[in-house]
């Protein structure tokens, strides 16, 4: 038994093979992750019943010498040999020394009580478990299915060969070839190499060792026989050590784990045309989305709502009179329906949420879309794990224009009051006054002096103007500035508060995509690769 | 039962068998496509052989690893002609033996047809394995190098025996070799030993020559002489066991082997039975044997590739319905878009066309009678109208083939992936997306193609509008501007004439609609309106129907490029009814 690679521990490699079934469960066809979870099953049924018997299997086809070797081995007749084929049907067990989970792990094994061997210690390595088993290759198929149930379970398998038919079919693409991973725990003893002269004795041995080699990673091949009795104690001096150093249990759970996590691992490789790039883009979708929800329009509305609030808070009565004139006017110009737009265009309020796509007619767009999001991610995941992709993609796209209409609605459109409205206002108001006193003055200047009444005095200021012509001419260009500086400020407010709504619009797409669709997707990608980091430490 | 009928209806069952293709049972196509050749390889065995009926017998010594068959064969021609060795497989390469008289009958191919021949001295055959053994090609190494002629006087005439490869061996070349040999036997020298004759591989083995009725003999070998008569017991009992109660069981024991030869004596039965048999009459009666228990298998060997071509055919057929179903369904899809008013232009383009319209210009225009026009200028007027038209017009195809092909698209993307969903769940339907990597996408100049499909549609709604103008007798200095104007008309009422909504509901497309319908009404009468975006709508339909058929059609293809073709399924029946015919 070579090569012991105690790198990883056991807890640790159960462990990872835990973390990949669950995050397996649900998502790889049951019939794939059926070996790695009766791997898991049975590492804890041999584990409950620990590590000091160690159990050692003598397996191989019909006519190859097991139960000669299992009596060479237990020094007694333990087990019935004969030339009638096949001789053994059930299993055979020879104990040695008094530990205490030898009868639980035969038990466990389901070795008939009959077929129990003990003996004192002193006759074998304490702790070991010599068992028997029925062949793998005869017409007695209930045979296999013994055998095979037992090679599932036993600590050490050594591999009985015919020195005659060691190039067997069954032996090598049955068993062999499937542990490949079990060399610590495994020993290949090529009986009956008394029927060979020396050289060919040799030659068939090196040809064996080659053989097992191609299989996997190599076991120890030993040449034995039972009829001379020539490398049996060489054998039984292996065995001891094994048992000895009762690592075994865990070699060989360890050797199951790493075997099963392997094949599940080249399970969920991904198709070979694409082997990188899980990832999803949710820029593309994202834009799209906002399209589809006519984010553009929204905050237009929204930016149009601003403008009208600002221009109603900043408004002097002679621009209300100016406004409602020119309105009239074109009304009048412009027909009824114009008059009937106006009317409306006036009427306070703020931009209505046009977006959020209608559920019923943008599913076609959103299941596009979501299509496209995961059209790059499933080409590199194998198909049923692909399947599920499309699955969730399915369900956010069943989702998705609802869950966009309710964050759209949460995105405040209402145009904010500013508090510069006021003092602009005010300002512009007092200029406006200010200019109107001084027009009321003059004229009440003239109106008194036509009618002869007591003449109202117009103070000059100055070489040829008056008081009331400085207020009207202050208050004219307070007024004209206030003007300009209001459809300038609203224009850039309009802008500016456009920009919010926008930027707030399409965070709250985002952040619906990502809820809805991303989120999901993402964790079934990082479970996927979870799985495969867990199945690698398993497998390493 | 005249030979040559049953010789040409067995060549032509062989014929074809070999068509068979067995392209859509996916990872199990290397497993039909291996039987369907065993088979062919087989009937052709018995073409031949029906075309020799006086050849010699060929007794073929197969059997398990390791159990002397090549030993066997070397006692029997008294010397080493086959090599024998401690490794296994030590025979790759079959060798065959006969009187040399009879060895004109093998070197060409009219017996064992398909192996390539070589003739060699025991001499040649002893340095051969010489090369072999000091290691030489690693023993699962590659295939075999022909069939080796010796010609050997011990033999008698009428006799050949031919030393073929192990059946269990762990080279895949050799079991298949073996299992080729052995089909060709007229009789199986079947050899296994003390501890291998309860093995369940060789046991299948004789299981199928029983049920082929193959003349069989046993050679149990490496017999212990104090156990021989219990396993030979044994082993007669686990054959009868087996439904083999009759068969020919030779002891031989374990004896000292010199010169790569068994002593005389160990196999003094076998020699006397095999060279008796190699008399004209057991010939024959053996022969005959052999060969109509293996042509009364012949149809169930065909039935069993047939039932596997029945799989395909469902495979097929499982195939294209869901390519069928998934475009249906995008066909479906795309005309409920179309009836709701989905296919959606851009607002400014309509606005710009509305404004277009229901400035009344167009109207007018066309309200007025041609004298007046002439009258107030046509010649001013018209260019600029003729010109706008011209600009609106083009802005409205442009913006109507995007609609179209921007939803085409979407649904063919969808299609698309859902026949790849559907089809990645069969092993088959998964090696034909692994196979074409674009498969589960649209094809790439799909939107050309829908471009295309929309452009040949306008042709068809200008011609439509041209016959019933005309019908309207339309003067023809204006028609030309009317037509075109008309044909936009319409396409915009394709695309927003929704079920039910009036314009005020749906905004500016409403208005288009409403717009487009009093143009349509006044060029075209208002009971044809109807009919005429009906018709309209049917033949945009027809040709997006027929675009995304072109894009089904690539699932199609791809099925069918793998699928059994019914004919050679056909032609596989009725030739077995004619094999079954000739042996009547």
């Amino acid at each position: 038994m070579s090569g012991r690679g105690g790198r990883v521990g056991l807890q640790e490699r159960l462990g990872a093979l835990d973390a990949a079934l669950t995050a397996a469960h649900g998502r790889v066809p049951t019939e794939l992750v059926a070996e790695a979870q009766a791997v898991r099953r049975r590492a804890d049924e041999r584990r409950a019943r620990g590590d000091q018997t160690v159990v050692v299997a003598l397996c191989g086809g019909t006519g190859t010498g097991k139960s000669s070797l299992f009596n060479a081995l237990a020094g007694a007749d333990l087990t019935a040999v004969d030339v009638r084929r096949p001789t053994t049907s059930a299993a055979t067990a020879w104990s040695v020394g008094e530990v205490g989970e030898t009868a639980a792990v035969l038990d466990w094994l389901d070795v008939e009580a009959a077929r129990r061997h003990h003996c004192a210690p002193g006759r074998g390595p304490d702790g070991l478990v010599l068992v028997d088993l029925p062949d793998i290759d005869s017409v007695a198929t209930a045979n296999r299915v013994t055998a095979d149930r037992l090679i599932e379970r036993v600590d050490v398998l050594v591999w009985v060969v015919d020195a005659l038919k060691y190039a067997q079919r069954s032996l090598h693409e049955g068993y062999l070839s499937r542990l490949r991973e079990h060399a610590d725990v495994m020993l290949v003893v090529l009986n009956k190499v008394d029927q060979l002269d020396a050289g060919a004795r040799r030659e068939c041995q090196r040809d064996l060792e080659r053989l097992v080699a191609d299989d996997g990673r190599a076991p120890r091949v030993l040449a034995v026989s039972t009829a001379t009795g020539e490398g049996v104690d060489h054998l039984r001096k292996l065995l001891a050590g094994e048992v000895r150093e009762r690592r075994a249990v865990a070699e060989r759970i360890a050797a199951d784990v790493r075997s099963a996590a392997g094949d599940l691992l080249a399970h969920l490789d991904p198709p070979a045309a694409s082997a990188t790039g899980s990832t999803l883009d949710p820029e593309r979708i994202t834009g799209l989305l906002a399209a589809l929800a006519d984010v553009d329009t929204f905050a237009d509305q929204a930016a149009a709502a601003y403008a009208a609030a600002a221009r109603r808070a900043l408004r002097t009565p002679l621009l209300a009179v100016m406004a409602a004139a020119a309105g009239l006017l074109r009304a009048i110009a412009g027909g009824a329906g114009r008059l009937r737009r106006l009317v409306l265009a006036d009427r306070p309020g703020h931009a209505t949420p046009a977006a959020g796509p209608d559920p019923g007619t943008a599913g076609l767009d959103v299941r596009h879309a979501l299509l496209e999001l995961v059209e790059h991610a499933r080409r590199s995941l194998p198909w049923f794990w692909a399947e599920r992709l499309r699955d969730i993609a399915d369900l956010a796209g069943a989702a998705l224009p609802t869950a966009l209409k309710a964050a759209l609605a949460r995105v405040v459109a209402a145009p904010p009051r500013r508090r510069w409205w006021t003092a602009v206002a005010a300002v512009w108001w007092a200029a406006e006054l200010l200019a109107a006193a001084g027009v009321a003055w003059l004229l009440l200047a003239r109106l008194t002096a036509s009618l002869q009444m007591p003449r109202l005095p117009v103070p000059a200021a100055g070489a040829d103007t008056t008081v009331p012509g400085i207020m009207i001419a202050a208050g004219a260009a307070v007024w004209i500035t206030a003007a300009v500086a209001r459809a300038v400020s609203v224009r850039a407010g309009a802008r500016r508060h456009r920009r919010d709504v926008d930027r707030h619009a399409r965070s709250a797409v985002r952040q619906a995509v990502t809820d809805t669709a991303l989120e999901p997707l993402h964790d079934e990608l990082g479970a996927y690769q979870r799985t495969r980091d867990a199945l690698a430490r398993a497998a390493a | 039962m005249a030979v040559a009928a049953v010789r040409a209806s067995l060549k032509g069952l062989a014929d074809s068998v070999s068509l068979l293709e067995f392209g859509l049972l996916g990872d199990r196509q290397a497993e039909a496509l291996a039987r369907r050749d065993r088979l062919r390889r087989e009937l052709e065995g018995h073409v031949a052989r029906l075309e020799h009926l006086d050849a010699p017998l060929l007794v073929v010594v197969g059997g398990v690893t390791g159990g002397g068959k090549s030993t066997i064969v070397n006692t029997l021609a008294g010397a080493a002609v086959a090599p024998t060795g401690v490794r296994r497989p030590t025979t790759h390469t079959p060798t065959l033996l006969c009187h040399p008289g009879d060895v004109g009958w093998f070197r060409d191919g009219r017996v064992l047809p398909g192996l390539e021949r070589r003739e060699q001295s025991t001499k040649a055959g002893k340095s051969r394995r010489g090369r072999r053994e000091r290691g030489g090609p690693a023993a699962t190494a590659g295939a075999h190098d022909g069939l080796v002629l010796a010609p050997v006087a011990p033999v008698p005439a009428g006799l050949a025996l031919l030393d073929a490869p192990d059946s269990d061996s762990i080279s895949a070349d050799n079991r298949a070799l073996a299992g080729a040999l052995l089909d060709a036997a007229d009789v199986w020298l079947w050899v296994t030993t003390q501890g291998k004759y309860a093995d369940e591989d060789s046991m299948a083995l004789l299981r199928r020559a029983r049920d082929r009725r193959t003349a069989i003999a046993v050679a149990l070998t490496h017999l212990d002489a104090e156990q021989l008569q219990v396993v030979v017991d044994d082993c007669r009992g686990k054959l009868a066991a087996e439904g083999l109660p009759d068969v020919r069981l030779f002891a031989v024991p374990r004896c000292p082997i010199t010169d790569e030869q068994l002593p005389e004596h160990a196999l003094y039965d076998l020699r006397a039975w095999l060279w008796s048999a190699a008399g004209p009459a057991s010939r024959e009666a053996l022969r005959n044997q052999t060969l109509q228990g293996a042509l009364d298998r012949v149809p169930d060997e065909v039935a069993a590739l047939l039932a596997e071509v029945d799989t395909e055919q469902d495979t097929y057929r499982a195939l294209t319905a869901a390519a069928r179903e998934r475009y249906a369904q995008a066909t479906a899809a795309f005309a409920d878009l179309l009836e709701q008013g989905q296919i959606s232009m851009r607002e400014q383009v309509l606005r710009s066309w509305v404004s277009f319209i229901g400035t009344g210009r167009f109207q007018r225009f066309v309200q007025s009678a041609p004298d007046r026009i002439r009258q107030v200028g046509r010649r001013l007027i018209t260019p600029l109208i003729d010109k706008e038209e011209q600009r609106l017009g083009e802005q409205l195809r442009v913006e109507a083939a995007d609609a179209v092909t921007a939803r085409v698209c979407q649904v063919a993307d969808l299609a698309a992936g859902g026949v790849a969903d559907d089809w990645v769940r069969d092993p088959a339907g998964r090696a034909l997306l692994d196979e074409r990597p674009g498969l589960h996408r649209s094809s790439p100049d799909l939107a050309e193609r829908v471009a295309a499909a929309v452009t040949a549609w306008e042709r068809d709604l200008a011609d439509l509008v041209a016959t019933k103008g005309t019908a309207r007798k339309v003067r023809a200095q204006w028609a030309s501007t009317a037509i075109n104007a008309t044909t936009a008309s319409l396409m915009v009422a394709v695309f927003t004439a929704t079920g039910g909504l009036t314009g005020a509901e749906v905004g500016i497309a409403g208005a288009g609609a409403t717009l487009g319908q009093l143009v349509l009404e006044k060029m075209l009468g208002s009971q044809n309106v109807r009919w005429m975006i009906a018709e309209a709508k049917q033949g945009l339909l027809d040709h997006v129907g027929g675009v995304l058929d072109h894009e089904r059609g690539r699932f199609d293809a791809a099925v069918a490029a793998r699928a059994p073709d019914p004919d050679h399924r056909d032609a596989v029946a009725s030739a077995v009814a004619a094999v079954a015919a000739s042996r009547r």
